[in-house]
């Protein structure tokens, strides 16, 4: 009941600070130097605009404003796309006046999604038992080189590790497809870098969290009880030093969902990212907003998420 | 005869039997790489125009190879057999063949194209780019896409099935030419009306060229296969595999494409390095562009002075630049278009003169750079080795002081390179790759003609043009005109216009500029019957807005004669010269596009400096590949040449 | 937080406490000295770079590393040794410049909320939220483009969209200690409240505001080599390690030393700042999570 409660107050919240975020992000865009608003087609005309008489310019601008819904005052374009976007309508963007975004949205969750969660799988998998490994033999030489990799793996670009990847595994060894997102082959090098920096995150996370947990009191009593090493570890330390985990992993998702658009163009992984990233450079303002929007969102329900597994996997904490 | 040996026979025979069966019967597939392409709407200025330009689609005329003609293609006939056309140029008759047919069997008639051409003018596409196809010409196309008038009274008729009239609004002797570009296509009735928004999905589309989209993932790929009911010639590639983005050369050398761009001077070097790759490597000049730099289009009256602009021109070894920074990927260019082109052979250069430059640039006023203010070479992105180079030569050559100020992408084309004026832009440059869209003779200028346009008048005027410009909008939000004393000052300007405008018509001898601003609706005569419909107008409303519409074409006006008689007097011939060019069919306009250019180049506003090569690996099987050498390019296109070799 | 509070009422031994502690740690002994060497490189870098960081050199590009160019030149024939030391300063001064932003709005929002508490703490709080689920990247790429691109706009860009942790972290800590012991101690002896602040509550702030910037750091100069990558980076010539590495991936092919060196640099020094901070949370919030 608590919980419900809860839930909705966050959605509210929600749903006022995204109102927010859409307001500022024009508000943004109509302060920035040029024109944000009427522009992508005579950019893309390469100078032939020029030979067209004012009359005709005047022509191909209100048909276009016409079908971006710009022949409206700001406020109202506010308005109409915040009406049209919590229904998730948004209408063509001005790199693609083929489909509405919407559709493209729709095509490319699922390959986002899928590439996300088996990152974020292979971070887990791989980060927790370095993490682990890394506490346990705190302030070795196996604690240092554990830790170095894999924070080294999330800090070089992830598109350099791409690129030297399909030079080993495609070109000189051929074992893997250089590109492509069909057979298990090809997932193999984008889901490895993008899993990269979670996996430290996670890692290091981990580590610290498992150090904290060895420091608590109930651990040491479990050590005075008699109780070996590792059973005291397994039964106590590393289920309670895995809650915290889910907070980050939650974040983590959400940023997955834009954070690969590098990758995504690397090996031809037809994502969200390729789609978002260059909204902002190409003055793609249906793009962009809608970027912003789907972003935003994510980040926070993955949050509210976050928040409500959260307590769930530890009693101890109450729905203010 | 032992029986093993009539064993082994046996399977010897049937072993190539059957691989005999099973070869005759392999598909042929062929991987390219190719743009992202958004969608397969083919009107758009999208991937997909290229794609639509034989591929998917056909025109009544098309691109075929052609390693000698401009663009490395000439025109032919594709889908028209014969063509008419009037003595002024402006009714263009078309025989259509009787045997072309859509992927669905139906036969491609003259109704298809009167149909799908006033689609693409209706309202319902509001968003035609329409400066990047033919109807633009096209009597009443823009009136009937402001919704002013009734579709079907656009310039096009179907005769009857195999007869199409197209009527032009003013002579234009290219639209052969034009008529090759993705806007110049149909499309499938029947298909865009059952489903105006998803007809044309890979599954549902109905094509009528050689080849079928049959699978598409933005971002990924784009899956074509043969079209059976196609009719003429073409390869025998079964299947085609266009791969957007990746790394092209890796993907290339793991055997997942059939060919690859080379992006880079690494890339470059690396095959002519591999003995295998060096093998497969081709280039080709891309002569439909120019790069180079221009001047800002700002209001700092610095840039006024030719012998400036002259010296910066002459004062950068465009060698050294080609060999050093781009690797032998470019050769120098010092006009529009390059040696050995019908074109450029007929055109002056500019030289390499360090010593010329210097005295130029004394004469200018700032001998040895003194006294001349920083000047700024405006970029886009992470930087740029040719923008570099040549502040590196101005500097040591000519002891000029120019820094680089990155700008980010959207603004950059927006604003400073592409728009008529950049109030923002200081005294200085930006780079820019101009291209030929498609071929026609208007683009045969290679926007040098940019140069009459926007350049070649005092910075004052140019500033006072981009208030006129302002003022033009402005008049859309005016709020007055309904009393005869609103009228009064715009009256005053008429007359006043009136002489300005006569005198012009008097004494300006190139008659096809005269013919040009003469052509009916004459401005007055607009302004007049606005003036005429304002007095019988009943609501307030309709009375605001024929003020302000006659607002409008007198600001205008203004801005036109304010153009005019600023212009620099060699800019004036150069747009004569430029009349006369575009007004005569293209094989005749080749041979007199010179005249045009050679004035624009030398008054030093857009500056050639190299032109880039396009370079690829392609498989020694594969022929037929077509290069695509206009805006957009380089890449491949025009696929129904593809061959593969056994 | 009780410990170092504890450890704040025995006055400096606390630092000295934490100065042991973070010494135990060798990776962050590591780091830190390895920091102290690029700042003091980052300094002199004008006087210790070979060439100037935009000189072309026409006749040797795409040269391999040798006795002249020691880590071989670019398609320019500038020296990469050169560049990786100016895009080392670059990354150095948007990493503490975006930090120094963040502080600031970050202490100032922080406290105004945690101090006067009520309606303009939830109000405060609320727009805190809303820069925590703002995309950043994009906010990040939308401000420079309204604010045009440079150095000094990078580095205010990345602070603007940072200051949300900090502004949590000081909220929360001024809302603990304004309540503490000692502090109601202090008020009880008359202290006035700007002394209380300036002796008790900011004394206290700063081990875990330390620790939060020194994580920030290595954030802001990640921040600005993916701007970079997108072309909004700094001004060229001026090198980044972001437009360094993405000019360079290019080259990969024929010329690796044009991606390794800023690579390997970019990567140290990240992992440098990471693990100083990591030593620098241990060392002074023992008992903390993150």
């Amino acid at each position: 009941m608590g919980l419900v409660r809860y839930i909705l107050r966050r959605l509210f919240t929600i749903f006022v600070s995204i109102v927010v975020v859409i307001i500022i992000t024009y508000i943004l865009m109509w302060l920035a130097p040029g024109e944000f608003f009427n522009i992508a087609q005579f950019q893309a005309s390469g100078g032939r605009v020029a030979t067209l008489t004012p009359e005709q310019l005047q022509v191909l601008i209100k048909g276009f404003e016409e079908k971006y819904g710009l022949n409206v005052p700001l406020w109202k374009q506010i308005l109409n796309y915040l009406k049209d976007a919590f229904r998730f309508k948004f209408g063509p963007s001005f790199s693609n006046p083929n489909e509405p975004i919407e559709v493209q949205i729709a095509r490319r969750f699922p390959v986002t999604f899928t590439l996300a969660i088996l990152s974020m799988a292979l971070a887990v998998i791989v980060g927790i038992p370095l993490g682990v490994i890394a506490a346990l033999k705190r302030n070795t030489w196996v604690d240092y080189i554990t830790m170095f990799f894999s924070m080294a793996g999330s800090i070089i670009p992830a598109y350099t590790i791409g690129v030297i990847m399909v030079l080993i595994f495609s070109v000189w060894l051929r074992v893997l497809p250089t590109s492509g997102w069909e057979t298990p082959k090809q997932m193999i090098m984008p889901v490895i870098c993008v899993a990269l920096g979670p996996m430290a995150v996670i890692a290091r996370f981990m580590r610290s969290s498992l150090l904290d947990v060895l420091n608590q009191d109930y651990i040491r009593t479990a050590y005075a009880k008699g109780g070996t090493d590792r059973a005291v570890i397994m039964r106590h330390a590393l289920r309670n030093s895995l809650i915290p985990i889910v907070t980050i992993i939650g974040p983590q998702l959400a940023f997955l969902f834009t954070g690969t658009v590098w990758i995504e163009n690397l090996f031809r992984v037809p994502g969200l990212g390729q789609l978002f990233v260059n909204a902002a450079s190409m003055r793609d303002y249906p793009l962009l907003v809608t970027s912003t929007f789907i972003l935003s969102l994510s980040v926070m329900l993955m949050n509210l998420l976050v928040d409500v597994i959260y307590a769930f996997l530890d009693p101890r904490i109450k729905y203010e | 005869m032992s029986k093993k040996g009539l064993i082994v026979l046996l399977v010897l025979v049937s072993v190539l039997l059957l691989s005999g069966v099973v070869n005759g019967q392999k598909e042929r597939v062929v991987s390219l790489p190719f743009w992202d392409v958004p969608g397969l709407i083919p009107y758009y200025w999208q991937a997909q125009h290229i794609l639509a330009q034989g591929t998917i689609f056909e025109g009544l005329f098309g691109y075929a190879p052609d390693p000698g003609g401009l663009g490395g293609v000439k025109v032919v006939p594709v889908i028209a057999q014969s063509y008419r056309v009037s003595k002024d140029y402006k009714v263009w008759t078309f025989k259509l063949r009787r045997d072309k047919k859509w992927s669905n069997g139906d036969p491609v008639t003259a109704r298809d194209f009167e149909w799908s051409f006033k689609y693409y003018a209706s309202p319902k596409i509001p968003d035609l780019p329409a400066w990047a196809g033919p109807h633009q010409f096209i009597e009443n196309f823009w009136a009937v896409k402001s919704g002013a008038m009734d579709p079907d009274k656009l310039g096009v008729k179907a005769l009857d099935d195999y007869t199409l009239e197209i009527r032009l609004a003013t002579p234009r002797y290219d639209m052969r030419e034009w008529l090759c570009v993705a806007q110049g296509v149909p499309i499938h009735r029947k298909s865009v009306e059952a489903d105006p928004q998803n007809w044309w999905r890979p599954g549902k589309i109905v094509v009528n060229g050689p080849y079928i989209p049959v699978s598409w993932t933005p971002g990924k790929d784009m899956v074509l296969v043969k079209n059976p009911n196609y009719v003429g010639e073409r390869g025998n590639v079964d299947k085609i595999v266009l791969k957007f983005g990746g790394l092209g050369l890796q993907q290339y050398m793991a055997g997942e494409l059939d060919a690859a761009m080379i992006n880079s001077v690494a890339e470059y070097r690396f095959v002519l390095a591999d003995p295998k790759l060096s093998k497969e490597f081709h280039e080709d000049v891309m002569d439909c562009f120019w790069n180079g730099y221009q001047w800002s289009r700002g209001f700092d009256p610095i840039m006024d002075n030719i012998k400036l602009r002259q010296a910066l021109a002459m004062a950068i070894d465009r060698e050294k630049l080609c060999k050093d920074v781009l690797g032998g990927r470019a050769i120098p260019l010092n006009k529009y278009w390059p040696d050995r082109n019908p074109i450029g052979d007929k055109m002056k250069g500019i030289p390499f003169d360090v010593k010329r430059a210097q005295q130029l640039l004394a004469e200018a006023g700032y001998p040895g750079g003194k006294g001349l203010k920083t000047l700024v070479f405006y970029i886009t992105g992470g930087g740029d080795p040719v923008v570099e180079f040549i502040v590196d030569q101005w500097k040591k050559n000519l002891g000029i002081n120019v820094i680089i100020e990155n700008v980010e992408s959207g603004l950059y084309w927006n604003s400073y390179v592409w728009p008529n004026f950049s109030p923002d832009a200081k005294a200085g440059f930006t780079v820019i790759g101009a291209p030929m869209n498609n071929l026609e003779i208007g683009a045969l200028m290679k926007n040098s003609d940019h140069t009459v346009w926007f350049y070649d008048f005092p910075t004052s005027a140019r500033k006072k043009r981009h208030e006129l410009y302002q003022e033009y909008d402005a008049w859309l939000r005016k709020t007055c005109g309904l009393t005869e004393a609103d009228w009064k000052p715009l009256l005053e300007k008429r007359n006043t216009l009136y002489a300005g405008f006569k005198k012009i018509i008097d004494s300006e001898p190139e008659k096809l500029w005269v013919a040009d601003l003469t052509r009916p609706p004459l401005w007055y005569d607009q302004f007049d019957e606005l003036y005429e419909k304002w007095k019988t107008a009943k609501t307030n409303e309709e009375k605001t807005n024929y003020w302000r519409l006659a607002g409008r074409v007198l600001t205008d006006q203004e801005g036109f004669q304010l153009w005019y008689n600023n212009l620099s007097p060699e800019s004036k011939q150069a747009y004569r010269w430029r009349y006369r060019t575009i007004n005569r069919p293209f094989s005749e306009a080749v041979k007199i596009a010179h005249y045009a250019l050679q004035l624009m180049q030398d008054r030093y506003y857009m500056v050639p400096v190299y032109l880039a090569k396009a370079q690829w690996v392609k498989s020694p099987k594969l022929e037929g590949l077509m290069l695509y050498k206009f805006s957009w390019g380089p890449g491949f296109f025009n696929f129904k040449y593809l061959n593969l070799k056994d | 937080m009780e410990v170092a509070l504890k450890q704040r009422r025995r006055g400096t031994s606390y630092w000295a406490a934490a100065w042991r502690r973070f010494k135990k740690n060798k990776m962050a002994v590591a780091g830190l000295i390895y920091i102290i060497i690029i700042i003091i490189i980052s300094i002199f870098t004008p006087w210790i770079a070979p060439y100037p960081y935009d000189e072309p050199h026409y006749a040797h590009t795409f040269e391999k590393p040798s006795a002249r160019f020691w880590w071989g030149t670019d398609d320019l024939g500038r020296d990469m040794f050169s560049r990786n030391l100016y895009a080392m300063r670059n990354a150095l001064l948007i990493g503490f410049g975006s930090q120094i932003v963040v502080l600031i709005i970050g202490v100032i929002i922080g406290s105004i909320a945690g101090f006067r508490g009520g309606r303009i703490d939830t109000i405060l709080m609320r727009i805190t939220d809303i820069m925590y689920a703002f995309p950043t990247f994009l906010f990040n790429v939308i401000l420079v483009t309204v604010m045009g691109r440079g150095l000094f706009t990078i580095l205010v860009a990345v602070g603007l969209t940072g200051w949300a942790g900090m502004a949590r972290l000081v909220r929360g800590m001024v809302m603990y200690l304004k309540n503490a012991e000692f502090v109601e101690a202090a008020r009880a002896l008359g202290a006035k409240e700007g002394y209380i602040i300036r002796k008790y509550i900011l004394p206290n702030m700063l081990g875990p505001i330390i620790v939060s910037l020194a994580f920030g750091i290595p954030n802001g100069i990640w921040i600005e080599s993916g701007l970079a990558l997108i072309g909004m980076g700094v001004r060229p010539p001026m090198p980044s390690w972001g437009n360094m590495i993405g000019a360079g991936v290019a080259y990969i092919m024929a010329f690796p030393h044009m991606v390794i060196f800023p690579v390997l640099t970019f990567a140290l020094t990240l992992l440098a700042f990471t693990y100083v901070g990591d030593g620098l949370r241990d060392a002074l919030n023992p008992r903390s999570e993150v």
